[in-house]
């Protein structure tokens, strides 16, 4: 399949409004292609970020696209390995996706996949996160 | 408290980033004494060094019971459960060693193709079975009462067992209600048992070979509201069992009084670990990262991986792991979502909706608890490690080619010098405590944490 691959947008701007946002509830991450238009996908992961060796819920929106197909999955590149787990993907309205059952079970770095159509052909988009113990 | 934290919110340029390790490894030398260690050495050996408890277990209504678990006692050292009479679950996790049965390979009426893990600690586990096909304790543990190669019982046998034996009787009584009666064995034959389940055909009838055993066609003669009532008793049985189980816990180890010490800021705690000891702890949660897979107060992340141990030299012997437990797991009426389960929810049983199958989990097995681990020689799935020193230059070494599935490229050979690999067997000894005897699987965990 034909598709674009794009890490989540590295622009300062796009950062500290995560960060903004981050810290007056749950953490998101946004990402966008590298395709240049105005589209732009959102991660919420639970409150606290995402855990370690436990089950948990992501949330994603998208705006300014209409996205079908929607496939949300994780893997450690590094490792050559991606979940335990199948995430089940549940589409809460028509740019509100959310992916059940979602398993970081090793501390390192994960890289989460949104996989979507839109009217502009395929689209995956990459948000890598680092996870490690709770040592506090 | 969460156990984790997501440390690093990237959210710029990721090639570089996506084959980064970790930021896990410290100072690579031998700490002097424990005012070496890193700020993260001496944290982690604080959240890490202390014993926990079992995990809940929803789907057993009888999980924390006296009174299951006094029955599942009696019954887990009973060899009446055996077509021989000479074998019970003791005969593989045997008290005098480690709760394991010190042999490379299983043995019951005949000889398994894995190893025998101990139960000390089994209540922490996420899954049972180094494949994981079992989702609890309780349903684990009719597969080796029944299966041939294991003790070769039935679950009519130990309905029958627990509602005829005088020592047993009372407990079931309390714990199932007004006891049924099972002596019409025009029923209740003596000796009845359900074919195998398979992934493929969940729900088809017994095949002709399988007919050939007079358990199975016992059983298939049987009426189906007869089969329920005894599925409902033995069900009781095994849940008792498995309340027994996670009564059982490793000793805590020199580790947990050095943690302990760090914590109270006890002097002669934090010098219950040596020199080697230290270093090999640094070693552990640094340069060869096992912390990767053993982590948490388990030290387990109780997952699955693949080690590349199969290689070409014993290809014939390939078991596939992980894929084929999932499958097994989905079709099993004994699950956390079948009929016999306490709590049938989604919530209380995410992880059989979500478990993975699939080619990346080929040859893959369940990480095992290194507490306790001096007592259950020898190591790996299928037993191949006869020490710890053997398991330890395996992961400096990592020889031949995995055969089944791949080796996890997170795994690379370590190269450890001779006095990096004796300390980290000083350190995997100190994660081992006295051996846990019979009578101290009676004691609650919070009077071993008073040592």
């Amino acid at each position: 399949m034909n598709q674009a691959r794009a890490v989540p947008v590295g622009l300062l701007g796009f950062a500290g409004l995560a960060l903004l946002v981050g810290s007056s509830c749950s953490m998101p991450s946004l990402g966008g292609t590298d395709s240049g238009r105005a589209s732009a996908v959102r991660l919420e992961y639970p409150d606290g970020g995402a855990p370690l060796n436990q089950h948990f819920t992501i949330e994603v929106f998208f705006q300014g696209i209409a996205p079908v197909d929607v496939a949300i999955d994780a893997d450690m590149p590094a490792h050559g390995h991606g979940m335990l787990t199948q995430p089940a993907v549940e589409a809460v309205g028509p740019l509100h996706y959310r992916a059940h059952g979602m398993l970081f079970h090793m501390p390192g770095d994960w890289v989460t996949t949104i996989q979507y159509k839109s009217d502009q052909g395929p689209e995956v988009v990459d948000f890598p996160v680092t996870i490690d113990f709770d040592l506090e | 408290m969460r156990t984790a934290f997501v440390l690093i919110w990237v959210l710029c340029i990721g090639a570089v980033q996506q084959h980064a390790p970790a930021p896990l490894s410290g100072p690579s030398g031998a700490p002097g004494s424990y005012r070496d260690l890193t700020e993260r050495e001496l944290a982690l050996a604080k959240a890490f060094g202390k014993l926990p408890s079992a995990l809940p277990s929803p789907t057993n209504s009888l999980a924390d019971s006296p009174v299951a678990a006094r029955l599942g006692e009696r019954l887990f050292f009973d060899p009446r459960l055996s077509a021989n009479g000479n074998l019970s679950c003791a005969s593989c996790h045997d008290p005098e060693h480690g709760w394991a049965d010190g042999r490379q390979l299983a043995l019951g009426i005949a000889q398994l193709d894995v190893h025998s893990p101990s139960v000390l600690g089994s209540g922490w586990n996420f899954w049972q079975f180094w494949d994981g096909r079992a989702d609890s304790l309780w349903t684990q543990a009719i597969e080796p009462i029944e299966s041939p190669l294991e003790l070769g019982g039935s679950r009519m046998e130990l309905a029958r067992l627990v509602l005829f034996a005088p020592e047993l009787r009372g407990d079931m009584r309390t714990l199932f209600g007004e006891l049924p009666d099972l002596s019409d064995e025009a029923r209740f034959p003596r000796r009845a048992r359900p074919w195998p389940v398979s992934p493929e055909e969940p729900f088809r009838g017994p095949t002709k070979e399988e007919l050939l055993d007079p358990a199975v066609a016992a059983w298939a003669s049987m009426a189906k509201e007869d089969q329920a009532l005894v599925n409902r008793l033995a069900v009781v049985a095994t849940k008792s069992i498995a309340a027994f189980e996670r009564t059982l816990f490793p000793q805590p180890g020199s580790f947990d009084r050095f943690a302990k010490g760090l914590t109270d800021g006890d002097e002669e705690g934090i010098a219950a670990l040596g020199a080697d000891e230290l270093y090999g702890w640094r070693l552990f949660a640094g340069k060869a990262n096992c912390i990767s897979c053993h982590f948490g107060p388990s030290f387990s992340d109780g997952r699955f991986h693949n080690l590349g141990l199969q290689t070409n030299d014993d290809a014939a012997l390939a078991i596939e792991g992980r894929p084929s437990g999932v499958r097994r797991l989905r079709v099993d009426p004994w699950n956390g979502r079948g009929a016999f389960s306490d709590d049938t929810s989604w919530e209380a049983n995410g992880k059989i909706l979500y478990a993975a199958t699939g080619e990346h989990l080929v040859g893959a097995f369940k990480t095992p608890s290194l507490r306790g681990v001096v007592h259950t020689a020898p190591y790996g799935h299928d037993g191949r490690f006869a020490s710890l020193a053997e398991v330890v230059n395996f992961y400096s070494d990592l020889p031949g080619e995995s055969t089944v599935g791949h080796r996890e490229e997170t795994l690379q050979p370590l190269g450890l010098s001779p006095q990096e690999r004796k300390a980290l067997v000083a350190f995997l000894g100190s994660l081992s405590g006295p051996a846990t005897t019979r009578a101290d699987a009676e004691e609650p965990i919070d009077r071993h944490l008073k040592r």
